[in-house]
């Protein structure tokens, strides 16, 4: 017998575990031309916020070594516009939709919040607190542990919806924050969202993003987000999707054995946009290989003693 | 989508040719581009990313060329290659050139600089196969002789070439867009009666092209450009490769709504945005 990759996580039932990372697959359908969306476990959107917002001035990425950063600046259409025009395409497929939020105050969370609750095709929320807040001076809501309390009280009250929250990995202890959003009412948590980082051109003297810095992603933060997800599953009971550099799917397993209940793949979506696709056929093979029957036989289950 | 590596080799300077032959076919039109993993295809994390490379040619037995200029990690490892090797391609992709105007057009006017030239060979190949009689004149610039590439094969199929270096080490000293303005205010002049004017096709530098708008708008010269922006997937997906819109209100992605666009449409000038752009955030 095939082993079960199936897996329940916030309430939602995945046919296998590996996702789609936020602002990796925009809204579905470029991705689709080259990746079947009925395959994997579930796509995570592009950031929505409540009005269109059209992102930063060029350039917004550049290379890094074994990674990238990105400037991109949440570049987005409007939660109204998104259920009307993007979520229609993505309810064609036999997959689960989570749709990341985003807002530039507390409140606009809730609000973007309260209008997917009840919205067909839509499975769940991920919340991104790393994204500046506006009120504030522009300091990211998920690096301040109270803002972080009251962005999860926010959307817990507005929404009836699984509610994942992604946690900014720019932060001395992870674990209290995954601990506040526990208590606040979170089914789940995204580990991690992308590191600060910043990168000058010598020839120049320019940084290399126009936004001066940017967020890290890829390879270069895998050693990073192994050590969070598994801080933060020793620290709550709630599941981990974790992310971050994952490329291969001896990079996938060593985020189950970390802690993580399912795991998203980001940058890698760039390299190779089937590559999903190709993890999860490889994590059934490595289970088979290993004489396991079911995914969950490997999460948290790194030999620490 | 693998390719085989048929010739790899230095056509002059820092410039080489990569001779492709993908899996399966590939149609293309000129303009279009490919992302190119550079090295081996299981996954090497530096170079992480793909890089985008125009087709420089569509061969009629399935090849594919490629025109590029060793300027980083990433094409040193390319210039390394050799054939018999495998290369991960991912394409073509873009929008390509538009032929609409040509027709109408009172002559055809090609500006490239330096490797800028890369599409421009196919795309004049193919305009005098579509359009035989018509005049197609290529201005081709660069710092120096070194960066002028592709002559011979543009003399063979266009009407004239025009060359133009800084330092004068060939053709017209100076910028080829102050070859391309003298061509036009003499073209234009002796033309004067008519509202007949040309189509311009344009690959190269920022600078290069902007001056090109500067120096075509007032005359209404319909131009299209093939701009570059740095990529990640080539395809939509990271947001990555925006370029301002002249309205002012956003962005196109170079990647998917390009890499041609109407010069009057895209704005090349680097300022800073007017409106209230947001910061931060991925
Ligand atoms: C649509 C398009 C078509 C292109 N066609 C050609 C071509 O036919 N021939 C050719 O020689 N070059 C072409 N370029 C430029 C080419 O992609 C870069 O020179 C190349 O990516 C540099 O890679 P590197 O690793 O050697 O340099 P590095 O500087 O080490 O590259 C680091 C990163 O920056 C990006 N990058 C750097 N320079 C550029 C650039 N000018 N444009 C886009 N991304 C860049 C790379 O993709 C990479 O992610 C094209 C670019 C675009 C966008
Ligand atoms: C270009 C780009 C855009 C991203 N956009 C978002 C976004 O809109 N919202 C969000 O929560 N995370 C966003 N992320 C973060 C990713 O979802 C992911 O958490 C991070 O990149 C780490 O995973 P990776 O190394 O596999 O890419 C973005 C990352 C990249 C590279
Ligand atoms: S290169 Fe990724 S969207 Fe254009």
């Amino acid at each position: 017998m095939k082993p079960d990759l199936s897996i329940e996580i916030a309430g939602i039932k995945l046919r296998n575990p590996v996702m789609l990372a936020s602002g990796t697959a925009r809204y579905g359908e470029e991705i689709s031309h080259h990746c079947d969306l009925n395959q994997i476990g579930a796509i995570i959107v592009k950031g929505i916020a409540l009005k269109p917002t059209p992102g930063n001035p060029p350039p917004r990425i550049c290379e890094t070594p074994s990674g990238m950063l990105n400037a991109i600046g949440l570049p987005n259409i409007g939660v109204d516009a998104f259920i009307k025009e993007k979520l229609p395409f993505l309810r064609q497929f036999d997959t689960r939709v989570l749709v990341n939020i985003f807002g530039s105050t507390v409140e606009e969370y809730g609000e973007v919040a309260g209008r997917l609750e009840g919205v067909d095709g839509v499975d769940g929320l991920e919340v991104n607190i790393s994204c500046p807040n506006v009120k504030e001076g522009g300091i990211a809501f998920g690096t301040d542990i109270g803002i972080t309390r009251r962005v999860v009280q926010t959307v817990r009250r507005a929404t009836t919806l699984p509610v994942i929250i992604k946690l900014s990995p720019n932060v001395t202890d992870i674990a209290s924050f995954a601990k506040v959003c526990e208590e606040e009412g979170a089914d789940g948590l995204s580990v991690i969202n992308t590191l600060l980082g910043m990168s000058i051109d010598p020839k120049t003297w320019r940084p290399r993003l126009a936004n001066i810095t940017g967020g890290l992603s890829g390879p270069a933060i895998r050693p990073v987000a192994i050590r969070m997800v598994w801080q933060v599953h020793n620290a709550v009971r709630i599941p981990v999707i974790g992310m971050g550099g994952i490329v291969t799917t001896e990079d996938a397993v060593e985020f189950f054995l970390a802690g993580a209940s399912a795991v998203a793949i980001g940058t890698a979506n760039f390299i190779n946009p089937k590559v999903s696709l190709e993890i999860s056929e490889g994590l059934e093979r490595y289970l088979e290989s290993r004489g396991l029957k079911n995914i969950t036989e490997l999460i948290g289950a790194v030999k620490t003693a | 989508m693998k390719a085989k590596i048929i010739s790899n080799s230095c056509v002059k300077g820092p410039c080489y040719k990569l001779l492709l032959k993908p899996l399966n076919p590939v149609k293309s039109v000129p303009g279009q581009f490919l992302m190119i993993r550079p090295g081996a295809s299981d996954g090497p994390s530096d170079p992480l990313l793909p890089r985008p490379f125009s087709i420089h040619r569509a061969t009629t037995d399935d090849h594919i060329e490629v025109l590029y200029k060793r300027v980083g990690k990433g094409t040193a490892i390319l210039a390394s290659l050799s054939a018999e090797g495998e290369l991960e391609i991912l394409g073509p992709l873009g929008n390509g050139f538009v032929f609409d105007g040509v027709a109408a057009a009172k002559e055809v006017v090609v500006v490239a600089g330096g490797i800028g030239v890369a599409p421009m060979l196919g795309l004049v190949e193919t305009l005098r196969a579509g359009y035989p009689e018509k005049e197609i004149r290529v201005f081709l610039g660069g710092r120096g002789e070194v960066d002028l590439l592709c002559v011979e094969e543009l003399k063979a199929v266009s009407t004239e070439v025009i060359l133009a270096t800084n330092d004068g080490t060939m053709g017209f000293k100076g910028y080829v867009t102050e070859a391309l303005e003298k061509h036009l205010s003499q073209s234009l002049i002796t033309h004067h009666s008519s509202l007949v004017t040309p189509i311009i096709y344009a690959c190269g530098p920022s600078p290069m092209l902007q001056r090109i708008s500067e120096i075509t708008e007032p005359l209404r010269i319909e131009s299209y450009f093939s701009l570059e922006a740095n990529m990640a997937c080539g395809i939509g997906l990271c947001m990555g490769c925006a370029i301002r819109s002249r309205d002012g209100k956003g962005y196109y992605l170079v990647c998917t709504d390009g890499p041609v666009f109407r010069g009057e449409s895209v704005d090349l000038s680097g300022n800073p945005p007017q409106s209230p752009f947001n910061k931060g955030g991925d």
